[in-house]
């Protein structure tokens, strides 16, 4: 077999939208007041702004009533709205009925037997024909979101929404904070809007810092306050109370955003070395002057002081509450409310401070006990885990998963169907290995977590890598990666790897110009589209391998101890 | 080390194969009352259990349905088959087989039964023996690693090299030492946990150091290194091999006795006819 050459791929091979964006429209985007701050000549040569603007932005032409994005939904986007008015709607209960969650297509029954005899003789084998014109643009996993909305009027009635007015700039926070949509997004009226995704609004700010802290500055005043109103633990106070707690508020940025840098070295060394590199929140002792919201960040370290060391007890997800009880104690027995325990920052950690007498008088009549108490339970396990393990998931940044892979080398007999069913529903190429870190008889498998924090999605300059819409489950676009490797840098967990290509033919891909191999980076998609969710897991004989999400520790707890 | 858990099944489980088992000892028993043959209905119960079993392979090739994880469908797998030993005597009357092909059936299912029953057993009892090292290695990967092994520590005796230019070391490697890293060794000594294979290693390597110069110290340290990494593939090799040696019995025995059961169901049914 001989090498097939092709050109090797580069960053804008494929546009955002179906086409790059017009000329006509790359300027009208640049005047609007959210963006006139940027200047073409402060980008390099290699990046120029007309260029960048061009792929990396899209138009959206939007009627009345369509929806933009939905509440919960996936996306590192921002939107800069031309022309018309957009409503934001937060309802974090999903009353309004549009928060409704689409599956991605999955295979049918037939199509997945199939696999079993469709699947390539040769290891990683792609097609190689012009990419562009086989998928579209990068949304094909989350399709086209303009949907439209029948009863607009009912919400606008119940006075929710907020107004996006022509020129301002929305859908920073789920960019900035790689988290989901905080608020649904309607059409009040025929609107054009410019969507630029992730890749190029980190450039732009890169280059723009004015735009940066603008963007910064939208997501200090109004993002927050999104990601406290959706809060469930709020769901009870009442709007215009909890609207007036909110701007008592102080807000709160702890932590580093890079922490996932180093961390591979580091990993495996003793405890007093990982927490000494998280900064102290709070540390147990301190008076308290309100009670602490986590609004986003994948957790914070709980801890007490044992010895000369920090005692893990537990960690935090947003949404929880920190120094609520000492608050509510301290207002009952006129005593000063000193936190019983520490809270350290891991990765970036956005606070909010409502005020001790502002969360008493507004907030705390209306907290429902039974989800404060859940939410205790929650955060701080023993459990049946031993404190060196808890420490472990903790050190190791395992706590990011939503769907950790863990082994239990106790009931593992190394027989590798996980990874021979990993591989029948994945062409033959099975997308992880049975390796990674461990601690006692627990292995936390380099299979990728899709994490809270999805770190790898940084740096990727085509947006390759990327959240499904509905799903938040962290995928790679084949078609879209260049194999630059940044993902696999970035990545903590050493979950992704890449692999050289061979065409349909079994010949190896080779760059036209080099002769150098053609890579692309892979790794666990979760068995999206297949009908029964992680093959890895259903196949495991001896339920030994379990994906575990770290929002939810019992049910670690549960299996370890089933 | 400690022996790996054995689960013990919850209240709801047991109750529910209690059921079972009272359902099959009723219709046995049914039939007994009425007067009909006992053999045939348990012929009948025994049939269809095995062939419940042979589904259990068939689950394992299609990981992708939602048919139920693969760990329950073992678990009846193994609740199955243990009502299968029982429906066996029920149907041979705990008679000694007579006949050629009466005793290949009696003894491929005692076998087969046998084999399932120490498999079971050896899959509780080798995990925490095969995942003592570091790192793990599958079946498969063993062979590449060793290969890779003795691929490496023969670049570190080309003639050339400061350890290949020994004479005495290029001896104790040709004759000694590729040898031993070329395939899987001492495979009993390791599933015992002996001390020896990694003893002897030590003990051949101290012997070797002083012929060894300083310019030679660390490839030597290195060579030292790659044959105790060999040292640890050893190990895993053997634990792998009793893991899952017993598939080696278990599956092909299935196949056969499969075919044979059909066999012995045509023979019986067209005697029974031909009574008739
Ligand atoms: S690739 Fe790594 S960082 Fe990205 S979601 Fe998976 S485990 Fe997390
Ligand atoms: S979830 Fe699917 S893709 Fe991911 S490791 Fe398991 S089998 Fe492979
Ligand atoms: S399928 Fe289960 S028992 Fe087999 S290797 Fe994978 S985790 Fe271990």
């Amino acid at each position: 077999m001989s090498p097939v050459e092709i050109e090797r791929p580069r960053r804008w091979d494929q546009p955002f939208g179906d086409r790059p964006l017009s000329d006509e429209w790359v300027e009208k985007a640049l005047q609007q007041p959210s963006m006139n701050c940027i200047v073409p000549e402060a980008f390099p040569a290699r990046l120029p702004l007309a260029d960048l603007m061009r792929h990396d932005a899209r138009l959206i032409e939007a009627r009345e009533g369509n929806l933009i994005v939905r509440q919960g939904d996936y996306g590192d986007s921002v939107f800069v709205l031309c022309t018309g008015r957009l409503l934001v709607v937060v309802d974090p209960e999903g009353e309004l009925g549009y928060r409704h969650k689409q599956d991605s297509r999955k295979l049918s029954w037939l199509g997945a037997i199939a696999q079993l005899w469709r699947n390539s003789s040769f290891a990683e084998k792609r097609s190689i024909a012009d990419p562009i014109s086989e998928t579209g643009s990068l949304t094909k996993d989350g399709g086209d979101s303009r949907i439209s909305l029948d009863d607009r009027k009912e919400f606008i009635g119940r006075g929710l929404p907020a107004d996006i007015q022509a020129g301002e700039m929305v859908g920073e926070i789920a960019a900035l904070r790689r988290s989901a949509r905080t608020a649904t997004l309607v059409a009040a009226e025929d609107c054009q809007l410019v969507e630029i995704r992730w890749q190029g609004i980190r450039d732009l700010m890169r280059f723009t810092p004015d735009l940066k802290h603008r963007i910064e500055e939208l997501f200090r005043s109004r993002g927050r306050a999104h990601l406290i109103e959706q809060s469930p633990i709020f769901s009870d106070v009442p709007e215009k109370l909890l609207t007036a707690a909110v701007k008592a508020s102080r807000f709160e940025i702890h932590g580093n955003e890079a922490w996932n840098k180093g961390l591979r070295k580091w990993m495996g060394d003793d405890e007093g070395t990982v927490s000494a590199r998280e900064e102290t929140v709070i540390e147990a002792g301190d008076l308290l002057d309100g009670v602490r919201v986590i609004v986003s960040g994948f957790a914070a370290r709980i801890t007490i002081a044992a010895g000369p060391a920090q005692q893990t007890l537990g960690y935090t997800r947003p949404g929880d509450l920190f120094g609520l009880d000492e608050i509510i104690d301290s207002a009952a027995n006129g005593t000063p409310a000193l936190a019983r325990t520490s809270l350290r920052a891991i990765g970036t950690l956005d606070l909010m401070v409502i005020p001790t007498d502002n969360f008493l008088t507004q907030i705390a009549p209306y907290l429902d006990e039974k989800k404060l108490d859940e939410q205790r339970i929650s955060r701080t396990w023993s459990g049946n885990l031993s404190q060196g393990m808890l420490d472990f998931l903790v050190d190791q940044r395992t706590i990011n998963g939503t769907s950790a892979m863990l082994i239990d080398l106790d009931r593992c007999t190394g027989c590798d169907d996980c990874v021979k069913a990993c591989a029948v529903t994945h062409d033959n190429n099975p997308r992880f290995l049975r390796r990674g870190y461990r601690h006692a008889h627990l292995l936390v498998a380099n299979a990728c977590m899709h994490c809270v924090d999805p770190v790898c999605l940084v740096g990727c300059p085509t947006g390759a890598i990327h959240r499904t819409r509905t799903t938040g489950v962290v995928v790679i676009d084949d078609l879209t990666c260049i194999g630059c490797g940044v993902c696999v840098e970035a990545c903590p967990y050493d979950s992704i790897r890449t692999v050289e290509i061979r065409d349909q033919g079994g010949n190896l891909v080779v760059d036209a110009k080099t002769g150098a191999p053609i890579v692309k980076a892979t790794k666990c998609d979760l068995c999206l589209g297949q009908p029964a969710g992680p093959a890895c897991q259903n196949a495991c004989p001896h339920d030994a391998l379990n994906r575990i999400d770290f929002g939810n520790p019992r049910s670690l707890v549960d299996w370890i101890s089933g | 080390m400690s022996p790996t858990s054995f689960r013990i099944p919850s209240g709801a489980v047991i109750s529910r194969w209690l059921l079972v088992v009272v359902a099959i000892a009723a219709i046995l028993w049914q039939t007994q009352l009425g007067l009909g043959d006992l053999s045939t209905s348990s012929g009948w119960l025994l049939l269809a259990s095995f062939l419940f079993l042979g589904l259990y392979g068939a689950r394992k090739k299609v990981p992708f349905l939602p048919l139920g994880r693969v760990s329950s469908w073992l678990s009846l797998h193994i609740g199955t088959g243990l009502i299968a030993v029982a429906l066996f005597f029920v149907h041979t009357g705990g008679r000694w087989p007579s006949g050629g092909f009466e005793t290949t059936l009696w003894f491929g299912f005692i076998l087969l039964a046998a084999s399932g029953i120490v498999g079971w057993g050896l899959q509780r009892l080798t995990p925490s023996f095969l995942h003592s090292g570091d790192p793990l290695f599958s079946e498969e990967q063993i062979p590449r690693e060793i290969a890779i092994i003795l691929q490496e520590s023969d670049q570190l005796l080309t003639e050339t090299s400061p350890l290949g230019s020994s004479e005495v070391l290029s001896h104790f490697y040709r004759d000694r030492l590729r040898p031993w890293l070329s395939a899987p060794r001492e495979q009993w000594a390791h599933l015992i946990d002996s001390g020896r294979p990694r003893l002897r290693l030590a003990s051949d390597f101290s012997e070797m150091k002083r012929y060894i110069d300083l310019e030679a110290r660390e490839p030597f340290d290195e060579l030292e290194a790659l044959a105790s990494g060999k040292l640890e593939l050893d190990r895993q090799h053997a634990w792998h091999r009793l893991s899952h040696g017993w598939l080696l019995v278990h599956l092909p025995l299935t196949g056969v006795l499969l075919v044979t059961i059909f066999v012995h169901v045509l023979v019986v049914r067209s005697h029974t006819e031909g009574a008739l």
